[in-house]
């Protein structure tokens, strides 16, 4: 896990899209007031405190001034520690910057920058944490001005709108006895996206080369499209050398495009409200499980295409589908029942079907064959 | 540096310094306290060398059980059963084998208890003002040490190796907290509430110091006086009410009478033991009537503990006012206390416009006319001197003789002790102030004059800083009282010639910086060591005195409101009370401190807001705060070229300025690119145009 660290970049360039108001992003800088968290006395300031009490019993008990001189002292100390911590934790900038997917129940990093806005003191000793109850991050010192940069690692269990809605700043400066939280109220919304399984762990079978379409041209695939001489420019990955050798000219293979892998997912949330949580838990591996295949097979090529009961997600591929699906699969909810059958706009591509009345909620449907592929010589 | 290493050496140099009072303050001697500094300069080196190796634990023990027939030593024979001194031993020996025995974490923090131990006892025990630079310097080396260990702790737990250790400058903020410490502690030091009164654990190395030889005690010797006279510590300081005026009533001199002795033999003299006591029943109203005369004006002493129960007075005292019930007065007119007091006494003394003899006439059984010492020859001498005539030109004449005739001298190399009189009045014709009086007074009694030695201080320097004037031991002096019996009163002569007499001081280079020095005593002594429940009081009733005056003020009556005298004469009370204090607090100068003080917050807030940079998102908002004041729906989505098309739109007055602010907060949050100084400047000066044009013009309301 990388560790932040300190820098003092008053004058560094700032980039990025700054959200104004509640328009949800996944980066965002925020001066808000801290709001308080208490103060959670530590051990060394246990023993300070019994000792202060000790020495005001002796300065009691024996009207010694000099001893009233100590303990006026030690409480003097006390309120500084107070005063300074105090002032440590306030006045400070966050910025967060989260990754563009998060995984439920996947560790991601949450990027963050700790700026110091105090102009008269620099921070010390500050813990950083995005949850009360995960590990903080230490950022040491920020100089006046200054920024520390870091990066907290988080795992989010539900996929779904999440907003975090406040960071932890603690610190035990300036001497140990104290630790003294405030809490930065930041409201930055996530999207979290469904959990996505190992391959291994997948219940799904792949449909596999069932309903691939050769494309008839020159392309990325798999297959062989034909054999040619080689250019300049060409993939030298892809020199036939065993025909290259009987001919004594470079042979080039050339593949053919596989733009004809389609895979349809539908996805029955038309199940009404959910009995318990045994039924929820399984609607919920249900979702990963689509998301699953979903990135595999766009991972592999195909174009997907995403039915629910009350949305579609047409056929696409790429990055840009990726994020359409994980969207949409991140946010389906329950609806009500209904008898209808989902349909794909494609029926001849081969369709996965996830539903909680399925038996073992998946099934897998093969598209009818189209015939031999045709290999050109 | 390592952490086990930075924090071997913070707990070497706190316990460096720990014990360094306790000799000081006869707790300790020097050579055991050079021992424990020599073992932890030792430790110090050892750390700074960063040697891995230190002493286990089953060492440790073992030296420890080594040590318990010492300590039983030291607590059953050499301290004669005293327990501060074994137990000190004892802490001292701890200290230094656990300093060589660090190795887990807790055995640091055992450390530091130890060697708060030692500053305890060390602060406990001291009574000098230099006692504060040791407070503070421990203080600043505790909180350096804290401060350290808590950075380290949190470094080592996050896996932060050393080169991160260096990064973390503390220094400022350490001494801001030392200085944060201390501006607290001091009205806490005055608000932490006395139950008992303020007690001293030893007199040690403090402003008030037991003299061991003094010419007021029971018995003196001839060179009792002589050997003090070289002695600079503060006898007493008085406070007149008018110094002025007593100054002139004793012609430039003061004098001050403590003791009368009566009886010579062996060559000492010895106090007479009949007294008369005096016994005032009022537990309130504790005052002494000596004399009838009127009181001209009330002055305030403060007594050092000079090993003797004798009340020093000013001869012209009639009257004196001290928390004693009972006194007893000497047939030499010598006040003196019940019993020995261990720390300053306070009291006031009502003078007279002349000097006063508390004296009684002699009677038959009276020692004044005893003739020990006296022998034919200092008989002989005082016929031939003192002639014929009135008694007090026969007293004069004797008095002139040894002023004029003989010498004064603090040498007394090759005199004779068996008979230092006869040596000083026929061979040497030269001593002290105690052998002139003690001569005058053998002559006298020799002719049947009643005559008797004083002793007391003559002669003061006025502390320039107080308002005081500061009686020292080398004030110290001796004088003679004879019964003029044809006067019927006793009256004094000082038959030391001019030149030996303790004088009022000149104001000197040096003698100012005693007196600086003798201020800060005096005030640390009346301010800080007894400092108790009625100083409590008293600084209660004036600050609520000046409160009420300061509310007088505002209301317009301060003379007639009831409340405010009422507050202003318990003040008085509570101070008369306890003798400390004889005025409020200045009114007029916490009124000109508040307004000094409200101005000042108010320029540091101005210049705050004025000197504060105008940042981008911060000259947006404000602009978009305007927009919301015409009647524009601001919303978070709105993009900022639209926000400042409709900006535009509405304020064509302020249309450059304004657009150039909406520019300059694009360029900084989207283009990636900070702005440089003088875009900063050009932000500010934009934003401050956009604003003024908007208040001077008229605005088109959405």
């Amino acid at each position: 896990m990388p560790t932040p660290t300190a820098t003092a970049t008053a004058d560094a360039p700032r980039s990025g899209v700054r959200p104004v108001g509640g328009s949800w992003s996944r980066r965002g800088r925020f001066r808000t007031r801290p709001v308080p968290e208490g103060i959670r006395i530590t051990k060394v300031g246990l023993w300070y405190v019994l000792f202060t009490v000790i020495v005001s019993i002796a300065a009691t008990n024996t009207g010694n001034n000099a001893l009233y001189m100590v303990l006026a002292l030690m409480l003097g100390v006390l309120v500084a520690s107070g005063l300074l911590s105090r002032q440590n934790v306030r006045g400070l900038e966050v910025d967060l910057d989260a990754p563009g997917e998060i995984f439920a129940n996947r560790p991601f990093h949450l990027h963050f920058r700790l700026r110091n806005r105090g102009r008269w003191s620099p921070r010390w000793l500050l813990l950083f944490s995005v949850s009360r109850k995960a590990r903080p991050l230490l950022v040491p010192y920020l100089p006046r001005g200054g920024h520390g940069v870091g990066d907290a690692e988080l795992i989010l269990p539900r996929r779904g709108r999440v907003s975090l809605d406040a960071v932890h700043v603690s610190s035990l400066f300036p001497f140990g006895f104290f630790r003294k939280g405030v809490r930065y109220p930041v409201e930055l919304p996530l999207l979290i996206y469904p959990e996505i399984f190992p391959a291994a762990s997948s219940r799904l079978r792949s449909p596999g080369t069932v309903g691939e379409e050769p494309s008839r041209r020159a392309g990325r695939g798999h297959e062989l499209y034909t054999l040619r001489g080689f250019r300049h420019g060409d993939d030298p990955r892809s020199i036939h050398w065993k025909q290259t050798a009987r001919t004594g000219d470079m042979v080039f293979m050339e593949r053919e495009a596989e733009t004809g892998r389609r895979l349809v997912i539908l996805f029955d949330n038309g199940v009404g409200e959910l009995a318990d949580d045994s039924e929820e838990m399984r609607f919920e591996r249900l979702v990963s499980e689509a998301a699953t295949a979903a990135v595999d097979h766009l991972a592999r090529g195909y174009q997907v295409e995403l039915v629910t009961r009350d949305q579609v997600v047409g056929f696409g591929r790429g990055r840009r589908q990726r994020r359409a699906l994980l969207e949409a699969l991140a946010l389906v909810r329950p609806v009500a029942r209904s008898r209808e059958t989902l349909r794909s706009t494609d029926p001849s591509a081969p369709q996965l079907r996830l539903g909680l009345g399925l038996a073992g909620g998946v099934e897998v449907s093969r598209a009818p064959a189209r015939g031999r592929r045709r290999r050109r010589a | 540096m390592t952490s086990g290493r930075e924090k071997r050496l913070h707990l070497g140099i706190l316990a460096f310094l720990a014990p360094l009072p306790l000799p000081f303050n006869q707790i300790i001697g020097w050579p055991v306290l050079l021992g424990y500094l020599a073992a932890v300069a030792w430790f110090l080196h050892r750390a700074w060398r960063d040697r891995g190796r230190w002493l286990a634990f089953w060492a440790m023990n073992l030296l420890g059980l080594l040590f318990l027939p010492v300590f039983l030593l030291d607590l059953l024979v050499l301290s004669r059963g005293g327990l501060v001194r074994p137990v000190v031993h004892l802490a001292l020996f701890t200290v230094a084998v656990k300093l060589f025995s660090l190795q887990r974490e807790r055995d640091k923090w055992q450390a530091l208890i130890g060697i708060f131990f030692l500053f305890l006892a060390g602060m406990a025990t001291s009574v000098h003002p230099t006692v504060v630079l040791y407070l503070i310097s421990f203080l600043g080396l505790s909180l350096v040490l804290l401060a350290r260990f808590a950075c380290l702790h949190l470094l080592t737990g996050f896996g932060r190796g050393r080169t991160a250790s260096t990064v973390v400058p503390l220094r400022g903020v350490l001494a801001v907290s030392v200085l944060l410490s201390v501006a607290v502690a001091i009205p806490l030091f005055a608000l932490l509430p006395r139950v008992r009164t303020p007690y001293l654990a030893t007199s040690g190395f403090g402003p008030g110091p037991n003299l061991e030889i003094s010419g007021l005690s029971d018995q003196v010797t001839l060179d009792s006086i002589g050997r003090i006279r070289t002695s600079r510590q503060v006898a007493l300081r008085i406070e007149f009410e008018d110094p002025e005026r007593y100054l002139a009533l004793e012609e430039g001199s003061m004098r001050f009478k403590a003791a009368t002795f009566d009886r010579y033999h062996d060559n000492r003299w010895e106090k007479s033991k009949r007294s008369e006591t005096l016994y005032n029943p009022d537990h309130q109203h504790l005052v002494f009537e000596l004399a009838g005369e009127p009181t001209t004006q009330w002055a305030r002493i403060w007594l050092q503990p000079l090993d003797t129960r004798s009340l020093v007075l000013p001869l012209q005292t009639g009257r004196v006012e001290i928390e004693q019930q009972r006194l007893y007065l000497s047939r030499g007119g010598a006040l003196s206390l019940p019993r020995r007091p261990r720390g300053v006494v306070t009291y006031r003394v009502g003078l007279a416009e002349r000097s006063l003899s508390l004296a009684a006439p002699p009677d038959d059984n009276d020692p004044v006319l005893d003739l020990g010492g006296v022998t034919p020859a200092i008989t002989d001498l005082a016929r031939e001197v003192m002639g014929d005539g009135g008694l007090r030109e026969r007293v004069e004449r004797l008095e002139r003789h040894l002023q004029t005739d003989y010498a004064y001298t603090l040498d007394f190399v090759g005199r004779s002790v068996e008979d230092p009189i006869g040596d000083f009045l026929f061979r040497s014709k030269s001593g002290h102030c105690e052998y002139f009086a003690t001569s005058m007074v053998l002559l006298l009694r020799s002719q049947g004059v009643p005559a008797r030695l004083a002793t007391g201080f003559l002669g003061a320097e006025s502390n320039f800083l107080q308002g005081y004037f500061v009686v020292r031991q080398e004030n110290a002096h001796a004088w003679v009282e004879a019964y003029l019996a044809d006067e019927g009163r006793w009256e004094l002569f000082d038959p030391t010639p001019p030149v030996g007499r303790p004088t009022l001081r000149q104001t000197t280079l040096w003698n100012l910086a005693l007196q600086a020095y003798d201020s800060v005593v005096f005030r640390w002594d009346r301010h800080v060591l007894s400092y108790d429940f009625d100083d409590q009081l008293s600084v209660f009733g004036r600050l609520r005195a000046a409160w009420e005056r300061i509310w007088g003020l505002f209301d317009g009556s301060p003379e007639e409101s009831p409340s405010s005298t009422e507050a202003a004469s318990e003040a008085a009370a509570a101070t008369s009370a306890d003798g400390r204090g004889t005025e409020g607090l200045p009114v007029e100068w916490l009124i000109g401190l508040a307004t000094a003080l409200a101005l000042l917050g108010t320029a540091w807030i101005l210049w705050r807001r004025w000197s504060r940079p105008v940042t981008p998102t911060g000259a947006y908002r404000r602009l978009l705060w305007e927009l919301e004041r015409d009647g524009v729906e601001v919303k978070a989505v709105d993009p900022p070229l639209a926000l400042k098309a409709t900006a535009l739109s509405c304020w064509p007055q302020a249309a450059g300025p304004a657009g150039r602010v909406f520019d300059l907060y694009v360029q900084e949050s989207y283009a990636g690119r900070a702005l440089d100084e003088g875009e900063h400047e050009d932000l500010r000066r934009s934003l401050g145009e956009a604003l003024s044009r908007l208040r001077k013009e008229p605005r088109r309301h959405a």
